[in-house]
Order: C-alpha cells, then structure tokens, then sequence
C-alpha cells in the first residue's frame, strides 16, 4: 500500500561505504547551520521547484551490517515521474547524496538512476496520511487562502452591503487560482 | 513546526512473516490506529527484508521501519502520545522486534529513541503549518469554492447574507 489517496511513499535503503558516511554527516551539519543562519542552500532551492514534495529525508545510519543511506519522500504521482523530476531538475543536489553511496547510478542519464530507484523502493505495509485527498499545491493554496481570508474578514465588518460585495468579489477574482 | 522521526529496529528472526500479516491487518484511511494520534502528517511501518552491502556475505538482518511527520514538540513527546492512544497495535508490532521491552511504557520509547536515525538532511513543503492548520484551510478552501459559484447567482444585496451561509460570519 504505497499510495493513499493523491500521496504517494517511497522509501530507498543504500549501503554505503564509510568515507561517504562521513562526507554526507559533514555535508548535513554545514547545510544544517546555512539553515539555522537563514540562508538558504542551492539544493534547497532546486528541491523546491519539486511542487509535489511534502517532506523528503535522507538519513545516515549506522547499523552493525554496515553503513546506510535511508531516503523517505510524501510526494503527489507516479513514482517513476517523481524519480525522474528529481533527476533532471536537483542533478547536483542528487549527486551530493548519493554519488559515493554503493551500486547507485548517477541522476544522469535518467533511465539507470530511475531503475536503480524503482528497483530498490520498499514495499509500504502500512501508510497513513492526515490529508489524502490534497496535494502539496493545493494544502500551499489552502494556507495562503486562509490568511487573504482573515484579511479580508478583517475589512469586511464595518463595511455597507455594496462595498462588501465589491470586496468579495475582489477577493474572489484575485485568488481564482488558490480555490 | 513538522518534525521527523525515523526508527529502524531489528525483527527477530522467523518473525517477518507474523509482522507482515499484522500489519497487513491494520485498518487503513481514518481508522489507521495512527490516525489516534492528532498531529501525525504522514507515518509508514515498512519491512526493510535484508541490509547488508552486497558483497557481505554475513548473517542478513532484516528491520523494521518506522517513519513519520509530526507537530509535536519533539520525537518523545510524539512517542509518548502514540503509546498512550494505540497501546495495543503498537504492542502487536514491535513485539516482533528485538529487544522489545515488552511493554509500551516509557521503556518502550527509550528503546525506539535508541533505534532512531539521525535526522540528516530534509525538505519540508509546509514547515510551519500542523495538521489541524492545514484541514481548516482545506475546508475553508472548499467552502469559499462552493461560495464562488453561489456567488455568480446572487446581486450584491445577497452576496453578504451568503457569505454568512458558506464562509462563515465576519
């Protein structure tokens, strides 16, 4: 059961080697503290052109059989468009986790590192989502809506029944898009 | 804020297949025993069946997986809320786990923190909202789409009395 309603879960487990262990630890703490600085990385950004991601991770662990990378992803579609999205739209970003890790393909070309990923996600035995049938553009939609919204209950009150209705009607053709 | 809690606990050998039917069993959609848990965004038990590099020819290992999304203050915090709302189902899962203390308890969730993975490297699309947050929003959405149309059929005199109706009072 790897889909509920538009939400689809991936999860990927790579063995890697120490020294690449090492190097994405490293490359976590520097991106950890560019975020805790306010700045914002470039693998950030290209991420979140991806507009049908609601959370990705990826986790180093290390267990007694080795040394691992654990990729998790919410997304909204087909797995095979959302491995290849990532492929061509966050290349480096792809390569900057998973270049050194065992057996797995560079991002480019896309068929191999699609195969690689197809080939390796876990079946999902169990998967809940607290909101199924929204995607990542419509719960963003919804958020920016709900603010406009407390504006605009706002300006409403003192206002006579023709500007009201001129304000909602306002309202509504500026945010055609977001309902 | 969404936070991330990702646990790996090792299943005890021949236990596989009983977890596997177990969690197969689970009710899904809103009667998901995680839906018990307010805040959870997303959550997911997955059976890793084998972690061991491919040129190791070792003892294969195989996990369980505990991923989840939640607006708790921290990974405790969430673990203590799951142990109270779903005290059995979490029971009949991890029990096929090694070193499952053998009761949910506090125990319990000092043994999942120590199985837990480094948090690592995210990309969250909607950090500060919570769940709750986010299905008000979904419904007001739904609301003023149904407002939208009502509105194409009313005058202005109307607009507002209907506002009230779909929307809610100002």
């Amino acid at each position: 059961m790897e889909t509920v309603g538009r939400w689809t879960a991936i999860t990927v487990i790579t063995p890697m080697p120490r020294w690449w262990d090492a190097t994405l630890r490293a490359n976590f703490r520097r991106l950890d503290r560019r975020r805790r600085r306010g700045r914002r990385s470039r693998i950030m950004s290209n991420l979140e052109r991806l507009s049908f991601i609601s959370f990705a991770h990826w986790s180093p662990v290390r267990l007694p059989s080795g040394r691992y990378l654990v990729f998790q992803s919410n997304f909204n579609g087909a797995a095979k468009q959302y491995v290849e999205a990532f492929a061509r739209i966050v290349t480096w970003g792809m390569r900057g986790l998973w270049a050194g890790a065992t057996g797995v393909p560079g991002p480019l070309p896309v068929a191999a590192f699609e195969a690689y990923i197809m080939d390796q996600r876990l079946p999902v035995d169990h998967y809940y989502c607290a909101y199924p049938e929204a995607s990542t553009k419509m719960v963003l939609a919804a958020l920016e809506l709900r603010e406009r919204h407390a504006a605009l209950q706002r300006r409403l009150a003192p206002l006579d029944e023709a500007a009201s209705a001129a304000a909602m009607r306002a309202f509504l053709t500026d945010n055609q898009r977001r309902i | 804020m969404a936070r991330e809690l990702c646990v790996l606990t090792p299943i005890l050998p021949d236990h596989r297949e009983a977890l596997a039917a177990g969690l197969a069993g689970l009710p899904e959609g809103e009667a998901s025993p995680l839906a018990r848990v307010p805040g959870t965004h997303f959550a997911r038990w997955v059976l890793a069946p084998s972690l061991r590099p491919p040129m190791d020819p070792g003892r294969e290992t195989a996990y369980l997986v505990f991923a989840v999304e939640f607006d708790h203050r921290n990974a405790t915090a969430y673990l203590e809320d799951l142990c109270r709302r779903l005290p059995e189902e979490a029971g009949r899962v991890w029990r096929h786990c090694a070193g499952y203390p053998g009761a949910v308890d506090h125990l319990f969730v000092s043994w999942l923190l120590a199985h837990r993975v480094d948090p690592g490297f995210s990309i969250v699309a909607f950090p500060s909202a919570t769940v709750a947050e986010i299905r008000e929003a979904l419904a007001l959405r739904a609301r003023l789409a149904a407002f939208a149309l009502a509105a194409q059929r009313f005058p202005a005199e109307r607009l507002r009395q209907a506002w009230r109706e779909h929307v809610g009072a100002e």
